[in-house]
This record gives structure tokens, sequence and C-alpha cells, in this order.
């Protein structure tokens, strides 16, 4: 970041309700899905740290601890409502969330290169959470 | 039988073209947005950077490939053409590989040349100067802020808040040019002084809720705004002066261009080596559909080049083998097609000399025959004749004979009738074997027409003659004496033709044939018809369907028409009426009598 260059987190979540019975072969139905992404950039003018969501600043920070637990965390995301009732419960429900980062954002067209390389982006495996009512 | 020269290949290959074209198209306008979403792997991508990448380029490869084994098989059959069209191909590929060889080396060269000339170090230092330059200036105005607002200069200068407001800010600019605007709040935030640039005026307090120091640079549309904020206490009361200025205008744009610009770079010198492979990686993944398609351009366009010549090797061979209505037809506008055009045009005249040699051979022995047959006809008739007459004298002489003489009288008249009848016809025979060369003149045709049908008219008034379709300016290249012989031998049998009344008419026009000009006459009765089964006899010698006559009628008239250099047929429908059909060559309207 001192070069100047930025780092980006997204994060992937969808939200998935089980197929049981006869039809469960047709696999889970995905009601929502919702990226957030987040830029991290280092102001040299004001000597701090940089958040950046949906376009607009979200935080800065002149402290590093603070301002790298700010960019891994997922802020608070409204992903979709669940149907009540109709024998459905919260286990009829799951979510999955990936996260992933490059270290380096880099710009169009030049990022054509994470095509070809492992080490400019890192993605996690698709992680499964449960509801709870 | 004709062969037609196919188009597929030319749709085929104009496909190709706009294919090609729009395939750069495509390239030159999407490139740029189908290189990101490629990279944007957490969004499906692009359905034309799939086609592009990669069922483009194999349904290509799919096209040549079945155009290879093609060409192998007719190759191996030994198709016409084949050998030809191998050698072509070959020629083609040898071509787009000469040029896309050193233009791929060229454009590999540019891309490192290029990518090694934005990273040199030299850059990487102005960029990383310029940035540090605008850091030194723009820290700097925050420290001197900070450094006066904070000096004991202040605390003197602030003692004519009250005395003098004027004298204050005139000394706040002697002391510091660089502070441009300053406002003072009371403790309880309500503003005391304004003085400066208006642009710099806070509203409250409350809008750096109470903190002292530096506080955030305020960024507008018009301009950047630096402030330093510190509190004093003066007269028992508590004040918070804020100083400020506004930074240069285009200091913040062009520090963002800066930034992005230093931005890039690291990023290119971080990552050359793979951004070098990767440009090279998408300059054949984007020239290498055009150079499969520049291959099947080759296969379509020899093709094209082959299948002309392949045509008239198969059309040498058939008129070799005697076939004369082999022809090509060609829809093209090249050279190849001229040639296929004089291909055509020599075939023609190929045919219309056999037809006229067959023709002139068929006369030729029809003429022997005819003077074997005047002559052995002639010789015994002239001492039957003086015979026949002699026995008559004799008789007449001594009429005691009395019944005897009658009947001798009427058949020796008989005989002497029958044979002059019979001279009449070696007359005409001896006219058919001797007809002589046409003296070839321009000449109207209305005239000759006029002079023909004039004498029919007085002849019959039950039939109508219009001649009355014929131009006045139609002028034909002939013997003026055999094509009257002609018209009047046609018009003799269209009036025999129409047993009662009837008309007959004759008109012209002048039409193409084969790349020549003719005079076309029609001449149409509207007799009998000709009935089927000895139309293929009309134009035979001693062939006739009437009682009187040898049938060398329209033998005459045909060889007439062929010493003209011309052509004679006729339609025909029983009970409606003929049609004959003359062509004759143009004359000059120059030369015409």
């Amino acid at each position: 970041m001192w070069e100047g260059l930025r780092a980006e987190i997204v994060f992937q979540l969808r939200l998935y309700r089980r197929n049981r019975g006869i039809f469960a072969f047709l696999g889970d139905r995905l009601l929502s899905e919702r990226r957030v992404y987040q830029i991290a950039s280092f102001d040299f003018y004001e000597n701090r740290y940089e958040i950046q969501r949906d376009d607009r600043v979200a935080g800065e920070y002149s402290a590093e601890a603070e301002f790298l637990d700010a960019f891994f965390f997922l802020p608070e995301t409204e992903l979709g409502e669940i149907e009540a009732g109709g024998g459905l419960d919260a286990a009829d429900y799951y979510l999955l969330a990936r996260v992933r980062m490059m270290p380096v954002k880099i710009i169009a067209p030049l990022n054509i290169i994470t095509l070809f390389s492992t080490k400019t982006v890192f993605t996690t495996p698709w992680v499964e959470a449960e509801l709870k009512p | 039988m004709r062969v037609f020269h196919s188009s597929t290949t030319s749709v085929g290959l104009f496909v190709l073209v706009l294919i090609f074209i729009l395939l750069i198209a495509l390239i030159v306008v999407f490139s740029h947005q189908i290189l990101i979403n490629l990279a944007r792997v957490d969004v499906q991508a692009n359905i034309v950077a799939y086609v592009v990448a990669i069922a483009f380029p194999l349904i290509l490869l799919g096209l040549i490939v079945f155009q290879i084994v093609r060409l192998i098989r007719d190759r191996a059959t030994h198709k016409p053409g084949s050998r030809l069209k191998s050698r072509l191909i070959m020629f083609f590929v040898l071509i787009a590989l000469l040029s896309s060889i050193p233009q791929a080396l060229l454009s590999v060269n540019f891309v490192n040349s290029a990518i090694n000339f934005w990273l040199e170090a030299r850059i990487g230092e102005a960029l990383r100067g310029g940035l540090s330059i605008s850091l030194e200036y723009y820290r700097g105005t925050v420290e001197n802020l900070r450094a006066f607002n904070r000096s004991s200069l202040m605390s003197y200068i602030l003692e004519d808040l009250n005395r003098n407001p004027e004298r204050l800010w005139k000394n706040v600019r002697t002391v510091n040019s660089e502070v441009q605007f300053i406002q003072i709040f009371n403790g309880d935030g309500s503003e005391l002084l304004f003085r400066g640039e208006p642009r710099g005026r806070l509203r409250s307090p409350g809008t750096f809720d109470g903190r002292t120091g530096d506080l955030p640079k305020e960024d507008r549309e018009d301009a950047s705004i630096l402030r330093n904020a510190a509190v004093y206490e003066l007269d028992g009361g508590q004040y918070t002066v804020v100083v400020g200025r506004l930074m240069p205008e285009g200091f913040d744009s062009k520090a963002s261009s800066l930034t992005e610009s230093l931005e890039i770079f690291s990023q290119l010198n971080r990552y050359k080596r793979l951004f070098r492979l990767v440009l090279i990686f998408f300059y054949f993944f984007f020239s290498f559909p055009i150079f499969l398609l520049s291959i099947l351009v080759s296969f379509l366009l020899t093709e094209e080049i082959i299948r002309p010549i392949v045509n008239l090797e198969e059309a040498t061979r058939r008129v070799a083998d005697g076939d004369f209505s082999f022809r090509i037809l060609s829809r093209s506008a090249d050279e190849l097609s001229h040639l296929v055009g004089s291909f055509n045009r020599m075939v023609s005249e190929l045919s219309h000399s056999r037809e006229k040699l067959r023709q002139s051979e068929k006369i030729s022995a029809w003429q022997e025959i005819a003077q074997r047959l005047a002559h052995e006809i002639k010789n015994p008739l002239t001492p039957i004749k003086l015979s026949a007459q002699r026995i008559l004298k004799k008789y007449s002489a001594d009429p005691g004979a009395g019944e005897f003489q009658k009947v001798l009288q009427a058949s020796i008249s008989s005989i002497v009738r029958e044979v002059d009848n019979l001279n009449d016809l070696l007359v005409e025979f001896r006219e058919f074997a001797r007809l002589p060369m046409p003296r070839l003149q321009s000449v109207h045709l209305r005239e000759l027409v006029e002079e023909v049908t004039q004498m029919y008219r007085n002849l019959s008034t039950e039939v109508i003659i219009d001649s009355s379709h014929i131009s006045e300016d139609s002028v034909i290249r002939a013997d003026p004496g055999q094509i009257k012989q002609v018209l009047a031998n046609l018009i003799r049998n269209a009036v025999q033709a129409m047993p009662k009344e009837g008309e007959v008419s004759i008109r012209s026009a002048v039409v193409n044939k084969e790349n020549r000009r003719f005079c076309r006459i029609w001449i149409k009765d509207s007799g009998v018809g000709i009935p089927e089964e000895i139309r293929g006899r009309v134009f035979e010698p001693y062939f006739t369907s009437k009682t009187e006559g040898a049938g060398l009628g329209l033998a005459i008239v045909e060889r007439i028409i062929f010493d003209h250099d011309g052509n004679i047929w006729f339609e025909t429908q029983e009970g409606v009426g003929t049609t004959f059909i003359i062509d004759l060559p143009l004359g000059s309207r120059e030369g015409a009598g």
C-alpha cells in the first residue's frame, strides 16, 4: 500500500433452501446472493488507511491493527427475507459463504493476469453455516 | 447439356469475409470489455468471450480439417483440379504464415519494448518524486498553519479581537501570508469573527466537534481547504481560533492522478513478467482465429479459382468427344469469366461450322445426284421427244388411219407434255445444283419484302399479306436476288397453306446472339400447320407434301440462308399456323442501296 497499491476483499454470500423428498435430486434452491466488496488504500496526505465499500468511504483508520480488523470484517449485510410458515423452519435454510481476496487490486484490463496466476487472487472454499431460529 | 457455375462458393466466401470483418470489429470494439469480464471470476463470463475464445477457433479448425480431408480424398481419386488446388492452398497458407510470423515477432517485440519502456526506473522515480514533492508541500502547509496557530504571536494578535478586528486580520496576514482566512468562535460556539477567503468559513465549531489541532481536509468541488484549530483564553473568556488556507486549484486532481499513476506503475512493475506473457498470449488469442479464418478463406478462394478451370477442362473433353451442346455459365465478370465466354463462343462457332459442313456435304451429295439424274434423264428425253414429234408428223401427213390417228395424236401430245414437265424439273435440279455463291451487299429488307409481297398481293385477294412491321431502316447483308427467292418461296408456301382465306404477316427485329447482331425475320401464316411426322424432313431436298413441284424449294431456302451465314427454323402448330424464322447478319446503313 505504500506504493499506492490497493487491496480488495469480496465476501460472497448465498442463501439456499433445502430441497427435500423426491425432488432432492434437483438440488437446493438459491434464494438470494450478495457480494460485498471492500477496497483498502492508504491516504498519503492524511497518513491513514481508508476502506471503501460500494464506492463510498466506509472508514478511515490511523492504526494498522484497527484497519486490518475492519478490512477483514464483514459488516452487517441484509441477504433477504425468509418466508415464515408453510411447514418450513430455520433448518430448511442454510448459508454458503466464501471470501476472495486480492492483496493487490489490479485494474482492468491488467486484471486479466488473475486468470494465469494463483498468487494474485486467494479464494477460500465455500463454508456452510446453518441458520439459527 | 449445360454446366452451371455454382455460386455456393461465392456465397461461402462472402459469409467468411463477413465473419472475418465482424470478428475484427468485435475485437476492436469489445476487447477491453472481454478482457475485463474474463478476469472477473466472481461473475458469469460474457458469452461473447466464450465464443471468441473457444467455440469459434474450434469450429474453424473443424472446417479446415474437413477441407483437408476432402482435398486428400480428391487427390486420391485423381479428381480434376485437385493437384492444382492443393498447390494453391499451400501457396496461400505459406503467404499467410510469411505475413503473420513477422507480424507476431514484431508485436511480441513491441510488447516487450513497451513494457520495458514504461517500467523504466526513471519513470518510477519520477512518479515517487512527484508524490514526495506534493506530500512535502501539503505537509509543509499543514505544519505552517499548525505552527502559526500555536505561536505566542497569535496570543498577541488576538488582543485586537474586541478592540480592532480589522487590525487583527491585517496583523495575521503580515505575520503569515499563507493564512487565507481566520475564524474565531467563543465558548458557546457562536462566531465572533471571520475575515479572509469566504469559502473557508465554517458554519459552527460543531462542524469539527470542538477538536483542535489539524482539522480533516475538506474536499469541495471547487477547492480543498486545510484548517487548524486552537483554543485561547483571553480576558477571562475562551475562544476557538481557526486559521486555514485553500490548496491551489487542481492540486487535488493532480495528486489523485499521481497516486493512480503510481498505482498502475507499481502493479505493472510487480507483475511485469506475468503481464508480458499474458499480453503475448492474448495477441495469439485474438490473432489465431484470424489466421485460421484466412486459411479457410484460402480454401474457398482456391475453389473459386479452380472451378472455372475444371469446368473448362471438362467442357473441352466433352467437346472433343463431339458434344457441341456443352456450355459453361459463369456469373462473375473477371478474366476467367471472359475465358469461359471465349470458350463458349468457340464451341458455338465450331458447332455452327460443323453444321454448315454437314449441310454442305448433304447439299454436295444431292447436287451430285441431281446432276447425274439430270444427265441420265436429259439424254434420253431429247430423242424421245424428237421421235414422238416425227411419228406425229408422219401420221398427220397420212390421215387415213382414222381412229388410230386420234389415239396416236393424243398419246404423243401427252408424251411431249410430260417430257416438257420433265424438262422443267431438270431445270430446277440444275438450279439447285448450280446455286451460285451469294454476292453480299447491304440492302434494305423492307424493299425486298415489298417487292416480293406485291406480286402475291396481286395474285390473291383472299389472303392478306401484312409487312407493315418491318422497320424501314432494317438493313441486312445479303444477295438481294437470293433473299428475294427465299422470301418468295416462303410466302408462296404460306399462301398455299391457307386454302381459302387467311393472313401472312412478316415482321423483323434486331437480336443479339452469341455476341453478334442479327436481323430476325418472322413469316407467319394462319394456315393448317405442318404435321408432326414430317417436321423433321421439311428442309430435305425432294421432300414435299404437295402434289406439284420437286420438293426443292425449302432445301434451296435453307442453303441460301446458310450461304449467308444465317439460320432458319420454324415453329408450327397444326390448325393454327406456321412461322418461319430467319436470322441474317446485319448490314451497314451507309452501304445500303
